[in-house]
């Protein structure tokens, strides 16, 4: 580690990030740290840069200025072989859990690759172990392994991806809005499942919603990007409970409140007969 | 239709059925749906993916894949539209039934400019000549608060930003003053910002336009926030319905009240976990056998297992579907 400045802790270290598209400015010179184990909740409207700083991060694009620092290694200026080695341990979940998944390949085949890729030394039975367990982990019959995308809900298919990104047990996993195309009842399993990930592998997230609640359900720290700038960045109940920034308190204002009178009973309390 | 006897209702569906034939036998998505829209009601419609909310709206608009068999019956304004011939069901869709989908994008074409896609709906449903029409469009803009209407009716979809695309779908879906207008997730793909809008704006139409709607969500916030009347649907059927205040105050059937529970809400305290509802909602390709909703159900007793509850009325226009109501 070169010259980290006070953030020596820091598993990644975004410095002054910036991209530009054909000369527009899609991201400006965002800044920000992510510590190992950690989870920051990125939050701001379609167009706001959220997207492409994720996928800056993990060089899927070509940033125009600034440094990406994963473990003091500045990713942007490394070769493409150290490049790939680390990309073992930064993986990404996407919003859309079918397209992700290659319609011609088995779940099998899916969560095979990375397995076949960095641990080619694995055997076929060790993969199959690795398979299954983590399919178990997220939720998920062994009997999906010969499972087609098509043939799995869009809530499966993100398991799916989810299991396939923590494969290799990624030290950062980036979720790019992947719970905003799963209903509702299904998003609190995602989130949970993601909580219970972190905690069991000590995965770092970055975690990239436009559902304030969710985030402020999963996230430790939140940042708020807009027009390609973050804005604010505060500790979880710090933005909730007293945004500074205006764009974040008109961000908190358009949350719609579902419910006249909120409904704080957990699902076990619910009264009735009993169990079958 | 002729007005001495105005119907009751816009849109009557009854045992509406939507059946996918499989090798071996059938996947139901919906499995015999009997509701209706009132005239100027806003009836939201409810249900996690695969609970057949879409389906029964497509079996209405005609719009099923070739494989699939509608049965039962879908009144529109009086007139049976279920299994009416093409030509005919092209005359009322479009322009007195419409529609408006989750994704702007992939609804419009993305060849064509705004305002062309707009004309043409007034061509050929109204007979407008193009000159007529594309005023009428820039009308229909307007109407949907998007600004400089002038220089949008000349872009390409993609040059406009989701929340704007969804604006020129509903401006679409109202062009020839539908007397329904169904919205299957209009907002689901657009930010909480622009969803608010979104959902401001159809607030207003119909209070300007006055027309029927039919609102799709899984989200339950959507729904409450425009809907007089809310109906449940779970695994093909409609579980429980009601006028939309009493249902957020006190949902009957179970699964609306878990249903409420795991929406975020930011009011609520933190808790460690997320609400969540455990298992999984039975595939259309299963067979039913007592309350769908029993193996999830923290209120199941063995009767659940075996005898399917029937949609019953417990207050006025208020139904639920369950042998352990909430009190």
């Amino acid at each position: 580690m070169s010259s980290s400045i006070g953030m020596s802790d820091a598993l990644l270290d975004v410095r002054g990030l910036g991209v530009d598209f054909r000369g527009v400015r899609v991201l400006g010179e965002v800044s920000l740290q992510i510590r190992a184990g950690e989870t920051l909740g990125l939050v701001g409207e379609s167009g706001s840069g959220k997207s492409t700083l994720a996928r800056a991060i993990l060089r899927l694009i070509r940033p125009s200025r600034g440094q990406v620092l994963w473990r003091g290694r500045d990713l942007l200026r490394c070769d493409a072989a150290t490049l790939r080695a680390q990309r073992r341990d930064l993986q990404i979940v996407f919003q859309d859990p079918v397209a992700s998944l290659n319609p011609r390949m088995t779940v099998g085949g899916a969560l095979a690759e990375p397995l076949c890729i960095f641990e080619p030394h694995l055997v076929a039975v060790g993969r199959l172990t690795r398979m299954t367990r983590m399919l178990e982990r997220v939720g998920l019959a062994d009997s999906m392994l010969s499972r087609y995308p098509h043939e799995l809900s869009g809530g499966q298919c993100q398991r799916v991806a989810i299991a396939r990104a923590m494969m290799l047990h990624p030290k950062l996993l980036i979720c790019d809005e992947a719970v905003s195309s799963l209903d509702v009842l299904i998003q609190g399993q995602i989130v949970n499942l993601l909580g219970d990930l972190q905690r069991e592998f000590g995965t770092a997230l970055l975690f990239i919603s436009h559902n304030l609640a969710v985030v402020r359900h999963i996230s430790h720290r939140v940042a708020v990007i807009h027009n390609g700038d973050l804005i604010e960045t505060a500790s979880c109940d710090a933005l909730f409970s007293a945004p500074t920034h205006p764009y974040t308190r008109a961000l908190l204002d358009a949350v719609l409140i579902p419910v006249p009178v909120p409904a704080p009973d957990p699902i076990s309390d619910l009264p009735g007969p009993g169990p079958v | 239709m002729t007005d001495d006897r105005a119907p009751l209702a816009t849109l009557t569906t009854r045992e509406l059925r939507v059946d996918f034939p499989l090798r071996g036998g059938a996947a139901s998505a919906v499995r015999g749906v009997s509701l209706s829209v009132g005239v100027h009601e806003c009836l939201g419609i409810v249900g996690e993916s695969g609970s057949g909310k879409t389906q029964l709206f497509m079996a209405v608009m005609g719009l099923l894949p070739g494989a699939a068999r509608a049965t039962g019956s879908a009144l529109f304004q009086g007139g049976e539209i279920l299994g009416l011939a093409p030509n005919r069901l092209n005359r009322i869709r479009g322009s007195k039934l419409t529609m408006v989908f989750q994704d702007p994008m992939t609804s419009l074409a993305p060849h064509l400019k705004i305002g062309v896609q707009l004309a043409e709906v007034l061509v050929h449903h109204r007979g407008l000549s193009w000159r007529d029409a594309e005023r009428a469009a820039f009308k229909a803009l307007d109407r949907v608060r998007i600004p400089d209407p002038q220089r949008r009716l000349k872009q390409y979809p993609h040059e406009l930003s989701g929340g704007m695309r969804q604006r020129v779908m509903i401006g679409m879906s109202l062009l020839c003053d539908p007397a329904l207008v169904i919205a299957d997730e209009p907002t689901s793909a657009l930010d909480v910002t622009v969803q608010a809008r979104i959902l401001e704006l159809l607030r207003e139409l119909r209070a300007e336009a006055g027309m029927s709607i039919v609102l799709i969500s899984h989200d339950l916030a959507v729904v409450a926030s425009l809907a007089d009347r809310i109906a449940v649907m779970y695994a093909g059927r409609v579980v429980e319905s009601a006028p939309s205040a009493e249902l957020l105050r006190g949902p009957r059937h179970p699964y609306s009240a878990l249903l409420m529970q795991c929406v975020p809400d930011l009011r609520r305290p933190q808790t460690d976990r997320m609400p969540f509802l455990p298992g999984q909602a039975p595939g259309a390709a299963d067979p039913e056998r007592g309350c769908a909703f029993a193996p999830r159900c923290p209120r199941a007793t063995q009767r659940c297992l075996h005898e399917r509850p029937a949609l019953e009325e417990v207050r006025v226009s208020a139904e639920v579907a369950c042998h352990h109501p909430l009190a």
